[in-house]
């Protein structure tokens, strides 16, 4: 499903002069990993509730697969969002309950949540469990599984690796990339760790007070110094690395995006 | 959501608005007091002038003030009725203008105060009630903190509120289906709102806050010669008041 | 300069497992002692035992008092502490108000506390945020009022629980320096940390795991143990995790905590 932003504007409160996105016009085409970047309120989350139409725009359209979704709102049953901390909605006392809340409120008939339950690494008899007694990296894990359970095409990613371990940090990596590959979702993330959203997106979005300043795949958004300058955005440590090599010692590496390429580069160059 | 106003306070700049708050609770205090003490209508068309003088300096839309009345209207005409049946006009007149008087005078502090101004008033006004072993600064810090976090409770609530919706929830259904909805909402925020507390008091706790000891006030609103020329005004209302009930 | 945290053979219990089993830990005057370790292993467990928040009967002692009943709020005088909600942080109406509530509850005078809060707001360069409502801060304003609020009463400990990890980059860097000038002044800082970066400027790198103490050194020393710490579920940052591989393929001789100097020390 593809998503189109036509010339949106939006404001948080009617009565106040700042705009919380300002006039951003991007399409967002279908089966992708597409990374949302930017300072603390630069409008991120404000894009993600856009698209799943839980605020209206003042001005323009927000239209997924050509419907605006302010117009119809059924649309909604195949986008599905992570929020930030998504364990804060839990509300009822078994894991079963929470997953089945989405599936009973879209009325859907055809549960596959063993399925979902293994493509998540989790063992069956967790459904058994109370929401209480789980870990922390497990409650993200319910907390996603009670989105993915209603199957929607497009999810919507608020910061999902934040405040888990490492090892969990890497499941939610390797659960996106499935979604992206196998299942031919479209995936949206923000996400405040920029050299994980360099490693794994195919487009980035970067924000600056509302406006859209840079979209494209991220070799060419970080391509763009002037852009990068004016806006003091953050770049990824692998392309800080290559740029001052390549300006303080005049060694132009070969761009790699990863670690070990990176090594292998440098010892090319040594 | 984010119109949603907690407090009443209207802010501009005026003659009132720079009144000391505990000035202006105090006015209050004697406004009400001579309301409901007098029986005398020279006095109170007199007390209306003086609160539509009020009224005028603050800078508050007048509109604002005049819903206010709209609440009360049903209260006025069954007054009325009541009273035309007990066929007392005289008396009927003034509980309306005290009435009036009542209400909107309570508004010119609200729409001139700022709510934590008024706990700060409170706290100093309130204070010869220690004498009864009632804990006013304990008191008034817990007004303090549900004016500082009651917002921030409802932004949260906003915030659970789209997320549940973004699963699905809507509010069909019968009126018992749409209670058992609402649950997926208060839950959360009963139980974000429960470690909100208990942070909270560790915070508390931290800056070495006990509820026993005594503490001091950073906080400071000079007493200025408006205020004075304030204080002055009413108690010309009460000698007035004695007058007129006198003659 | 003697020990001002002792913990001696601290047992924690929470419901039916043992959060500390007979855990030990010593923390010497002036140091800066940054503590990790994946979640749930007992990090901000063991600041809130230290602070009196979670009670213990164990052998604790701070400042040379002994943490009980009797001398929690002395101790506490000698506290300051930065929690990780910035939303919970703040309680007043205004910053100024905020900073000077913990000397309210001292019982400070009126201009004793206007003096302190124009000092402390002085050093921080916060001044022009004093009349503000908290609310209207950005992540970084907000963790150095928040610091502000912390040192007012000028304890000689400060602690830190994750309390600059939601902030961004060039933000956090003002604040880590601020924290170095302090510690250069004799402050005592306990930092609980996620993101082993905010660990460069401090003495000492304390990794916790299961309530027990797994490494203990330099936070660089600490950092070559890269398979342990990726055992335990602990990220090494990148500079850290190239420097690591650059070494064994013997192009660096040690770990470098700065791309800039990396790249220099490569092609020297």
């Amino acid at each position: 499903m593809a998503i189109v932003f036509d010339k949106v504007t939006y404001k948080h409160d009617p009565n106040k002069k700042k705009n919380a996105i300002n006039n951003i016009s991007i399409e967002i085409s279908n089966n992708q990993i597409c990374g949302i970047i930017g300072k603390s309120g630069s409008g991120k989350t404000t894009l993600l509730e856009l698209i799943d139409g839980l605020i209206k725009p003042q001005k323009g359209k927000v239209l997924i697969d050509e419907i605006d979704i302010n117009k119809d709102k059924s649309i909604r049953k195949n986008i599905g969002f992570v929020f930030q901390f998504p364990e804060e909605q839990f509300f009822q006392t078994s894991v079963k309950k929470e997953i089945e809340f989405a599936i009973k409120n879209y009325g859907i008939k055809n549960k596959k949540i063993k399925d979902l339950l293994k493509m998540l690494g989790l063992n069956e008899n967790i459904l058994n469990k109370k929401l209480s007694s789980l870990s922390n990296g497990e409650r993200r894990m319910i907390a996603i599984a009670s989105i993915l359970v209603y199957n929607p095409k497009i999810i919507l990613f608020d910061e999902p690796t934040i405040g888990l371990d490492y090892k969990n940090k890497s499941k939610i990596i390797q659960l996106i990339k499935n979604l992206k590959n196998r299942c031919n979702k479209t995936i949206i993330i923000v996400s405040h760790d920029i050299d994980l959203l360099y490693r794994i997106c195919d487009n980035l979005i970067i924000l600056s007070e509302g406006k859209l300043i840079l979209y494209g795949d991220p070799h060419s958004v970080y391509n763009e110094k002037n852009l990068i300058d004016k806006y003091d955005i953050s770049i990824p440590k692998i392309l800080e690395f290559e740029r001052l090599a390549k300006e303080k010692k005049n060694k132009k590496l070969m761009h790699s995006n990863n670690i070990n390429d990176l090594i292998k580069e440098v010892y090319r160059n040594v | 959501m984010y119109n949603l106003k907690f407090t009443k306070y209207y802010n501009t700049e005026s003659f009132i608005h720079d009144i000391n708050p505990l000035f202006k609770i105090i006015s209050l205090f004697i406004l009400t007091f001579l309301c409901l003490l007098s029986s005398n209508l020279i006095f109170l068309i007199i007390l209306l002038l003086f609160l539509i003088f009020v009224i005028l300096i603050s800078n508050v839309p007048i509109k604002l003030y005049i819903n206010n009345l709209k609440f009360i209207l049903p209260m006025v005409l069954f007054i009325f009725i009541i009273n035309i049946i007990f066929n007392d006009i005289y008396n009927t007149l003034l509980s309306i203008i005290k009435i009036i008087l009542f209400i909107l005078y309570s508004q010119v502090l609200l729409y001139t105060t700022k709510p934590n101004d008024i706990t700060y008033a409170l706290e100093l006004f309130l204070s010869p009630l220690k004498i009864f072993n009632i804990k006013v600064s304990n008191l008034a810090l817990t007004i303090s903190l549900a004016l500082r976090f009651i917002p921030i409770i409802f932004t949260q609530a906003y915030k659970i509120l789209k997320a549940q919706i973004s699963r699905g929830l809507n509010f069909n259904g019968n009126l018992n289906e749409k209670c058992d909805k609402i649950v997926s909402v208060i839950i959360p925020i009963f139980n974000l709102s429960l470690k909100r507390s208990e942070e909270i008091s560790y915070v508390l706790d931290m800056r070495l806050y006990n509820v026993n000891k005594k503490r001091s006030k950073y906080k400071n609103w000079d007493i200025t010669t408006d205020d004075i020329e304030v204080l002055f005004v009413h108690i010309l209302l009460i000698l007035l008041c004695i007058v007129l009930e006198v003659i | 300069m003697g020990s001002i945290i002792k913990v001696d053979n601290l047992t924690f219990r929470y419901k039916d497992t043992f959060i500390f089993d007979k855990f030990s830990l010593e923390i010497k005057e002036g140091e800066w002692l940054s503590i990790t370790g994946a979640n749930g292993s007992g990090k901000s467990t063991l600041i809130k035992i230290i602070t009196g928040l979670l009670k213990t009967d164990s052998d604790i002692n701070i400042c040379g008092l002994k943490l009980n009943k009797e001398n929690l709020y002395s101790i506490r005088k000698n506290i300051g502490v930065i929690f990780d909600n910035p939303e919970n942080l703040f309680l007043c109406e205004t910053v100024e108000e905020d900073i000077a509530f913990c000397l309210e509850n001292l019982c400070y005078s009126k201009d004793e506390m206007r003096y302190r809060v124009g000092e402390v707001s002085n050093k921080l360069k916060i001044t022009n945020l004093l009349k503000k409502s908290p609310n209207e801060l950005s992540g970084g304003e907000k963790a150095k009022v928040a610091l502000a609020c912390a040192i007012i009463h000028k304890p000689k400990i400060l602690i830190l629980d994750e309390a600059i990890s939601m902030i961004d980059e060039n933000e956090k860097q003002k604040i880590l320096e601020i924290l170095k000038d302090m510690h250069k002044n004799g402050m005592t800082i306990i930092s609980i940390v996620h993101d082993l970066r905010e660990t460069y400027y401090s003495d000492r790198l304390v990794v916790i795991n299961d309530g027990a103490i797994m490494l203990d050194g330099t936070p660089l020393k600490v950092m070559e143990y890269d398979k342990v710490l990726n055992r335990l579920g602990i990220e090494l940052p990148f500079e850290i995790e190239l420097s690591t591989k650059l070494k064994l393929y013997g192009i660096i001789d040690n770990l470098i905590p700065n791309i800039e100097e990396m790249v220099d020390r490569i092609w020297q």
